[in-house]
């Protein structure tokens, strides 16, 4: 199971604590919100000293899957009207420094949809609550021992005029002549690859560093490098890794078992998340 | 000065100048009605054609338009486009009422909103060319 770290960017005078109390207090029915067409909610919740364990599940209503046995063949759920498939995703706060350790399910609730949650539970009053991932800066090392880079991928925003052009006194024949050399791209992706077995003469840590370097706000006001990864190996590795070079974040996966029913145990899930929580102390700054 | 101010003020500048300078030069505006005859068609046109270009606009639908539309610059353009048709517009106005008065004024008046209204179209025109040639 793959764990995430995030810093939780509270607004002033915001009560995380009491809104997570406020919706712990009813019933499973008032809690869903609907989200891309489906019902989340946070279904469940404990509090150990200041640590706010919770979980969400998302309803998933499209399709699922069936159950099936090595000597029985596939089979659908019986499911009522209501009733969906529950992706389940593990959620820690702690109160004390502000950071989230949040269980990673690609068909679950995503950190942003958990934020929207919180923050837009009242619907008189929606507050502008923010997960915001923490970048890996261990990346750099591993970037420099991958000797063999078989794949680079650029993904570059280009220049546009806007506003910020007008603010500065620029003409409308400035802004014309600027159309001409705007793409309809949004993205330009580059992508170099080596063949097999082979490797590209690039320096990885130079790479970063550029890449960094041109990494802008991506609103479009300068063009900018949203998107770099490479492919990488050492010399003695086998397999190659995607690296991030701009937003690796800090992601761990824990080894869980699933239950008898095939699903990860709640208590486990949230083990997990503790222990990472106590792994990552020193990150959380 | 930026480029967007005088970009903003050089069709009522070099208007200003020239009549200016018609004035200093003590040029006679020529006695008949065939001048402002000559001068309410050139007007008409050139309303038509600003009419014309209002409605092509209109019909652009490119991405690149979609986002020059969205930002500030389109508030400019349609503001250079107004003025070029208002100055048409009061220039054919003042031409139809030469036919009924002409104070001693009036030739510097005349020659000032002729320039005004030739101005504002050059200014609108190249515009109007750089975005359909590039959106």
């Amino acid at each position: 199971m793959r764990i995430e770290l995030f810093k939780l960017n509270l607004p002033r005078g915001f009560d995380l604590a009491h809104r997570i109390t406020e919706i712990n207090a009813l019933p499973l029915a008032r809690r869903n919100r609907l989200k891309s067409g489906d019902n989340m909610r946070m279904e469940y919740h404990e509090l150990h000293g200041n640590l706010w364990y919770c979980d969400f599940i998302r309803l998933r209503m499209n399709h699922g899957p069936s159950r099936a046995g090595v000597n029985s063949a596939a089979e659908g759920f019986d499911l009522g009207d209501d009733e969906g498939f529950g992706e389940e995703t593990g959620f820690l706060w702690d109160a004390s420094n502000g950071w989230c350790v949040v269980q990673y399910n690609h068909y679950g609730v995503r950190p942003t949809a958990i934020a929207e949650y919180f923050g837009d539970w009242d619907h008189q009053n929606p507050v502008g609550l923010e997960l915001q991932p923490k970048i890996d800066n261990t990346v750099q090392a591993k970037v420099r021992s991958k000797t063999h880079i078989s794949k680079v991928t650029v993904v570059v925003a280009p220049k546009l005029m806007g506003n910020d052009d007008f603010d500065i006194g620029g003409g409308l024949g400035a802004a014309t002549k600027a159309l001409k050399r705007e793409s309809d791209a949004d993205r330009i992706e580059i992508t170099i690859s080596a063949k097999q077995t082979r490797s590209i003469d690039v320096n990885g840590s130079l790479l970063q560093r550029w890449a960094r370097r041109l990494a802008g706000t991506d609103d479009g006001s300068e063009a900018a490098v949203t998107t770099a990864r490479i492919t990488a190996r050492t010399e003695n590795e086998r397999g190659s890794e995607v690296l991030d070079l701009l937003n690796a974040t800090v992601t761990t996966d824990a080894d869980l078992t699933p239950g008898p029913d095939r699903r990860y145990p709640r208590p486990e899930r949230w083990n997990a998340l503790a222990v990472a929580h106590i792994g990552w102390r020193d990150l959380m700054r | 000065m930026k480029p967007r101010h005088f970009e903003r003020i050089y069709p009522y500048l070099f208007a200003g100048a020239l009549a200016v300078a018609f004035w200093y030069l003590h040029v006679a505006f020529p006695a008949g009605a065939d001048i402002l005859n000559a001068s309410i068609t050139i007007g008409a046109i050139l309303i038509g054609f600003l009419a014309t270009a209002k409605s092509i606009i209109a019909t652009l639908t490119t991405e690149k338009w979609q986002r020059f539309k969205a930002t500030l610059f389109f508030g400019l353009l349609t503001s250079y486009l107004e003025e070029a048709i208002y100055a048409s517009l009061f220039y054919c106005i003042f031409c139809m009422v030469g036919y009924f008065v002409r104070p001693a004024w009036y030739g510097e008046v005349w020659f000032l909103l002729s320039m005004l209204t030739l101005l504002t179209f050059v200014r609108i025109s190249h515009h109007l060319t750089g975005i359909i040639s590039n959106v």
